[in-house]
């Protein structure tokens, strides 16, 4: 409720278009500022949960800030059309997804791979990629050593599926939010999670079952 | 023992299943070793997901995020629509291309069949026919010169009334 109280006071000004003749230079100067300061006040209130989709989307930090820029830039010039009282987080995760897969065929850095094609193995670029990539073991605590490997085989999924799975499983989104922020019909977003958490289960095998021995 | 319940197992964690669907998937678990396995295994995955710790921005980035919003805000609004025509074109050229040819090809070939571009032609009109044209019109209208004056302007090729 305070989200929408301090938004609507950041928006009067510019939704106005009618204001005076004599007041326009001004008028605008301000109103842009308010919508601005709006803006931020609540980009600032969900910073924790768009930078932690950004950095899981992507899996690094160059990259995700990139993309928590690039997205929020975007929703600052669609800002018009945010709802005040609606959920902030769940408008700019729709925007993300958009940008993100957008960036992601319009570099075409990350190889496309199959849910189809075998993972993992011997044949998989991606996996002496990755481990190229990763620091030295030997300084890694136990944690951020699941926390890569979990990361690692996120990243293995296409970027649709790896949405899916972020937007679902990490942020709690029900499937009729994750379909809207990704366009797609819910049951697309049903089977894209069954099979990317099919995969992800192959994939974390050992972490799966080592935690089910510890219960 | 019923069909196994796979397709359905991350739905059913969801909770995103119908009342049937549910009955029908918690009954197979119980009797199914193989499917109660996988459920736990995406019950897991589920768990690590949600276990993972928050990632920490580098230093500065609310600041790098601000100065950006600012210079966005001092440069005023995007031009929406050339953007999103630029951006379809910088992301899928291809597809793009392929679909204006489409266009073109669905739109083009029946106006240009319409226009006469292609197609039958219509015969070309002698002097004998303009003539004839020219009677009639006179006929019509003997007081008025609009008979003269419309062989006249006439361009030879498109007379505006059909020739007997």
């Amino acid at each position: 409720m305070a989200e929408a109280i301090s938004v609507l006071e950041g928006l009067e000004g510019m939704t106005s278009p009618f204001g005076g003749r004599d007041a326009v230079g001004r008028g605008d100067e301000s109103s842009s500022t308010r919508r601005l300061a709006a803006f931020e006040e609540l980009v600032q209130r969900h910073q924790g949960q768009i930078y932690r989709v950004a950095y899981r989307l992507t899996g690094n930090h160059d990259d995700a800030e990139d993309l928590a820029q690039e997205a929020i830039v975007e929703a600052f010039h669609a800002f018009d059309r945010y709802q005040p009282g609606t959920y902030f987080d769940r408008w700019l995760y729709r925007i993300m997804s958009r940008t993100y897969i957008d960036i992601v065929r319009r570099r075409n850095r990350r190889p496309m791979i199959s849910l189809d094609a075998p993972i993992g193995g011997e044949g998989d670029p991606l996996v002496a990629l990755m481990g190229d990539s990763r620091d030295d073991p030997q300084q890694r605590t136990e944690a951020t050593d699941l926390e890569a490997t979990i990361q690692a085989a996120l990243d293995r999924l296409p970027e649709e599926f790896r949405a899916a799975v972020v937007l679902a499983d990490i942020e709690g989104l029900s499937y009729d939010e994750v379909a809207r922020a990704l366009r797609c019909p819910v049951g697309t977003v049903r089977s894209r999670l069954h099979r990317a958490r099919q995969v992800l289960r192959d994939e974390l095998g050992s972490h799966v079952s080592a935690r089910r021995k510890d219960r | 023992m019923s069909r196994h319940v796979s397709v359905d197992l991350s739905a059913y964690l969801d909770g995103a299943l119908g009342v049937r669907d549910v009955e029908r998937v918690k009954a197979h678990l119980d009797t199914c070793a193989s499917c109660l396995q996988e459920y736990k295994g995406v019950q897991e995955v589920q768990r690590l997901l949600r276990s993972l710790p928050d990632p920490t921005p580098r230093e500065g980035f609310t600041e790098r995020l601000h100065w950006q919003l600012q210079r966005e805000a001092a440069r005023g609004p995007r031009l929406r629509f050339l953007n999103g025509v630029l951006g379809v074109f910088a992301v899928r050229p291809i597809r793009v291309a392929l679909a204006a040819s489409a266009v073109v090809l669905v739109l083009g070939l029946p106006l240009a069949w319409m226009t006469g571009q292609f197609g039958p032609r219509q015969m070309p009109l002698d002097t004998d026919a303009y003539l004839r044209h020219y009677v009639v019109l006179s006929a019509d209208r003997s007081l008025v010169d609009e008979a003269t004056t419309t062989f006249v302007s006439s361009d030879f090729g498109t007379p505006d009334q059909p020739i007997r």
